[in-house]
């Protein structure tokens, strides 16, 4: 039996999960919800960084996550960058709720990736840490203003306050950080 | 990749960016790629950077009973539940037995039916004769409250004396003996008085100091063969 302790589910146990979920299995949601539940609680603290707003943001993302199981293979998406793109979308939704939404590009797009086989997922698992190395590569200011932006729901108003710059070089800057970033991870 | 794709994903477009991006993402399945592999690298970024916080029990709970209704949130915690408000509510309920006796007794009494008290097949285990009945007091948030009385035949007379059902919703009367499950016994009808003849092998159950407890239910009744919704009423049997 493999243990669906908080964090202990591997990537295959959770495609496993994923795919009895698809098939209406609420067992499986539980187990899903012990893994997971921890780490997406988390990011939408961190976006909203008021605990009842983000317990209000778990159950929808948690009701999304049923709702929408049967479109997860067509991301090609491992389960935890599924899973975190819909906790951090939904708690960003909330902060800024009475913006535009940041609707999926799945609820834009309904055309299948031509999807990764199993083994290119776990590859680019691996290759997609190397996030954090390309970040750290950045200047501290560049990297924490990316962070802020995924992880913080800023606007570039935001950031152009915290940093003390005018919007038009905000922007200016982030986009550099971007194509910075996008160097180190295609390097 | 291009950097307009990271800034999708971020959400930092402006709306009517947001719209031409959005109408490209249809004609160019590349891009649709390159907004993918951004999702995938920060989606890692915050799976790596931020710490998992537990969150309260009552989320999940939430989230089931807002799936999957009320009736289908475990069955277990509607049990757990159910054993903790019979432990509390049984001491209330055999309390105000000796009252419910002598008040009830007057109310109930004519309605059982004339001859069946001396004369039915008395169950197993149960002197001749002998009468058991409760008063079933509301539990708080409700307000039902019913007379009870098996008849040494085995049928019971539910009398409902206060509240009434709810739109949509059944009650269902539970018998629960000693530490055992509670064991349904049917749905009470929309009557004031509901009129049981349980199985010959339930009804030899019945005991002086055994609970009876309704549900609030689905209708139907409880689809798992247990109590899944609040204890609306609850009382111990007392030989009359």
């Amino acid at each position: 039996m493999a243990c669906f302790c908080q964090g202990m589910a591997t990537p295959q146990d959770l495609e496993n999960i994923m795919a009895r979920i698809k098939l209406r299995d609420r067992a499986a949601f539980s187990e899903l919800y012990s893994a997971t539940s921890a780490k997406l609680f988390g990011v939408a603290l961190r976006v909203l960084k008021d605990r009842a707003a983000a317990e209000d943001v778990l159950q929808e993302v948690f009701v999304k996550i049923w709702n929408k199981a049967d479109r997860y293979a067509v991301t090609g998406h491992s389960p935890m960058t599924w899973l975190i793109t819909i906790a951090r979308n939904t708690a960003i939704d909330r902060l800024r709720a009475s913006g535009p939404a940041t609707e999926d590009v799945d609820e834009v797009v309904s055309l299948a990736a031509t999807g990764p086989t199993p083994e290119q997922a776990a590859v680019a698992a691996g290759e997609a840490r190397r996030i954090v190395e390309c970040l750290d590569a950045l200047e501290v200011d560049r990297a924490n203003a990316v962070r802020g932006v995924y992880l913080e729901g800023q606007s570039y108003q935001d950031m152009a306050e915290r940093y003390d710059v005018p919007l038009n070089t905000m922007k200016t800057w982030l986009r550099r950080s971007l194509m910075s970033l996008r160097e180190c991870l295609a390097s | 990749m291009g950097v307009q794709a990271a800034e999708y994903v971020l959400g930092t477009m402006s709306p009517e960016d947001r719209a031409a991006f959005d109408a490209r993402l249809r004609a160019e399945p590349a891009l649709v790629e390159e907004v993918r592999a951004w999702e995938v690298y920060f989606a890692t970024m915050a799976e790596v950077e931020v710490e998992g916080v537990v969150p309260p029990a009552h989320v999940q709970r939430a989230i089931e009973a807002k799936l999957f209704g009320a009736p289908e949130r475990t069955v277990n915690a509607a049990t757990q539940t159910l054993w903790e408000r019979v432990s509390f509510w049984r001491g209330a309920a055999f309390a105000s037995s000796a009252v419910a006796i002598f008040a009830l007794g007057v109310a109930v009494l004519p309605y059982l039916e004339p001859g069946a008290v001396p004369n039915g097949p008395t169950a197993p285990g149960i002197p001749d004769g002998t009468i058991l009945m409760t008063h079933l007091i509301p539990t708080e948030n409700s307000t039902l409250g019913l007379a009870v009385t098996r008849e040494p035949s085995g049928q019971l007379q539910v009398r409902r004396v206060a509240g009434e059902m709810s739109a949509g919703r059944a009650q269902e009367l539970w018998l629960i003996v000693g530490e055992s499950a509670p064991l349904s016994l049917g749905l009470l009808n929309e009557d004031a008085l509901t009129t049981i003849a349980p199985d010959p092998e339930v009804a030899r159950l019945f005991e002086a100091g055994a609970a009876l407890a309704i549900s609030d239910e689905p209708p139907g009744g409880s689809p798992t063969g247990a109590p899944t919704g609040e204890i609306l009423a609850l009382g111990t049997l007392v030989a009359l």
